[in-house]
């Protein structure tokens, strides 16, 4: 047996919705002239259509989300790759932020500060941390 | 820039110059990829809307109040939407975490390398390793260098980012518009309409004409509920025409990144980041 498509399951649950309204419609033009068993027997029938139409929107929607699961993981893929170039581009910053750092680590070395090589140590670090 | 006496003051000097000259021409003309950075940004935003996913199970749950008692608002219904709205955010998530990051990769943020540039240039001089001077022309073409040759490297990535997942950006963003309008806009809030209009609204309106101001009471309700739902009607649409820009627009750079003048890249890319930008703006809060 064949299984009708995500999409064609959604334009049959559009059409549900259609025949509903109609129907809905009629029952409200000709409210005076149905009799109370119509107008019951007629709601039930648009209530069942757009009841039907709500499950036909629940499967679809899930067949939906599983077609497009492959797709989304190799889109996670991209995204990982995007990030990790960005990443790379921000290390060139965090290799001048370290230089610069070592730059006045040097300094303060060779200026025999010991207050001034602490400082410089602590932004050493800090600069490898960032 | 470096400071020349009379002509040329030394040959490094010249050398620098030269050096800085050479390359702020090649830079200047292939730099700006923002236009590439907006689309990205404007994107992620609107695939990132969290409106039709909240309410897809909330619609359900409507419905039982406007008296629809069959499996189609069963608790097991809603469970089972309960579960494929949090995929569809999931999903979104995934789309909106993409273009986030392919906008930030073309961010020209990305490589502005002054600030480091500028710390280590004052601590050298600091250290007295080096003049202002010295360090002004050497920073200059360090500050050029680097951008053109992220830029150089930010352009492969992205074209390499755009023509390679292209079609599952296809893919996925084609089922999740199938999901949202025809699903949830042309199926779900049509039905929701439907239900309250002509099911609830009208015929409780009609049997109580004959009392003194009921009719009216509903039509309020009535109305309030429809403009309810008119407005997630608007979100949701919005969300669909973003998502086919997006699409549209991946697919157009896709088409023409690499293969045509650069500036014909961007300027698609501007288009459609415009595009993205008014229907971010429809959606109603």
């Amino acid at each position: 047996m064949s299984t009708i498509t995500p999409e064609q399951a959604l334009q049959l649950a559009s059409s549900y919705v259609d025949s509903a309204h109609q129907l809905g419609l009629f029952r409200i033009r000709n409210w005076n002239n149905l009799s109370d068993d119509d107008k019951k027997v007629t709601a039930a029938i648009g209530r069942k259509l757009i009841g039907y139409s709500q499950s036909l929107e629940t499967d679809a929607v899930g067949r939906l989300l599983d077609d497009a699961q492959a797709s989304l993981d190799q889109i996670k893929l991209a995204t990982i790759d995007a990030n990790h170039a960005i990443q790379t581009i921000n290390t060139v910053k965090k290799v001048i932020n370290v230089a610069a750092a070592l730059v006045t680590l040097a300094a303060a070395i060779t200026t025999e500060n010991p207050a001034g090589i602490a400082q410089a140590v602590e932004g050493v670090a800090s600069a490898v941390g960032t | 820039m470096i400071k020349l006496h009379g002509w040329v003051s030394t040959v490094p000097g010249l050398l620098i110059t030269l050096a800085g000259g050479i390359a702020l021409a090649v830079f200047s003309g292939c730099s700006n990829l923002q236009p590439v950075a907006d689309f990205g940004k404007n994107a992620s935003v609107i695939a990132g809307n969290p409106d039709v996913a909240q309410d897809y199970p909330a619609s359900l749950q409507r419905q039982k109040l406007y008296g629809q008692t069959d499996d189609s608002v069963s608790d097991k219904a809603i469970a089972t939407r309960t579960h494929q709205a949090q995929q569809l955010r999931d999903d979104q998530k995934i789309l909106e975490a993409y273009a986030r990051a392919l906008g930030a990769l073309a961010s020209n943020d990305l490589i502005d390398y002054n600030k480091q540039i500028d710390a280590l240039n004052s601590s050298l001089v600091n250290a007295k390793f080096a003049t202002s001077t010295q360090t002004e022309g050497y920073a200059s073409i360090a500050k050029l260098g680097l951008k053109l040759g992220t830029d150089i490297y930010r352009r492969h990535k992205l074209r390499s980012l755009i023509t390679t997942y292209n079609r599952h950006i296809q893919k996925a963003t084609r089922d999740l518009i199938a999901i949202v309008d025809n699903g949830y806009v042309r199926v779900g809030l049509n039905a929701e309409k439907t239900l309250l209009q002509d099911y609830v609204a009208a015929p409780a309106a009609q049997s109580t004409q004959k009392t003194e101001g009921l009719p009216e009471i509903i039509n309020i309700v009535a109305a309030q509920q429809m403009e309810m739902l008119d407005k997630r009607k608007q979100n949701a649409e919005a969300l669909v025409k973003g998502m086919q820009a997006f699409a549209k627009g991946h697919q157009e750079l896709a088409n023409n990144i690499g293969k045509v003048d650069f500036k014909v890249t961007l300027s698609l890319a501007q288009d459609y980041a415009n595009q993205l930008r008014d229907i971010l703006k429809s959606f109603r809060t």
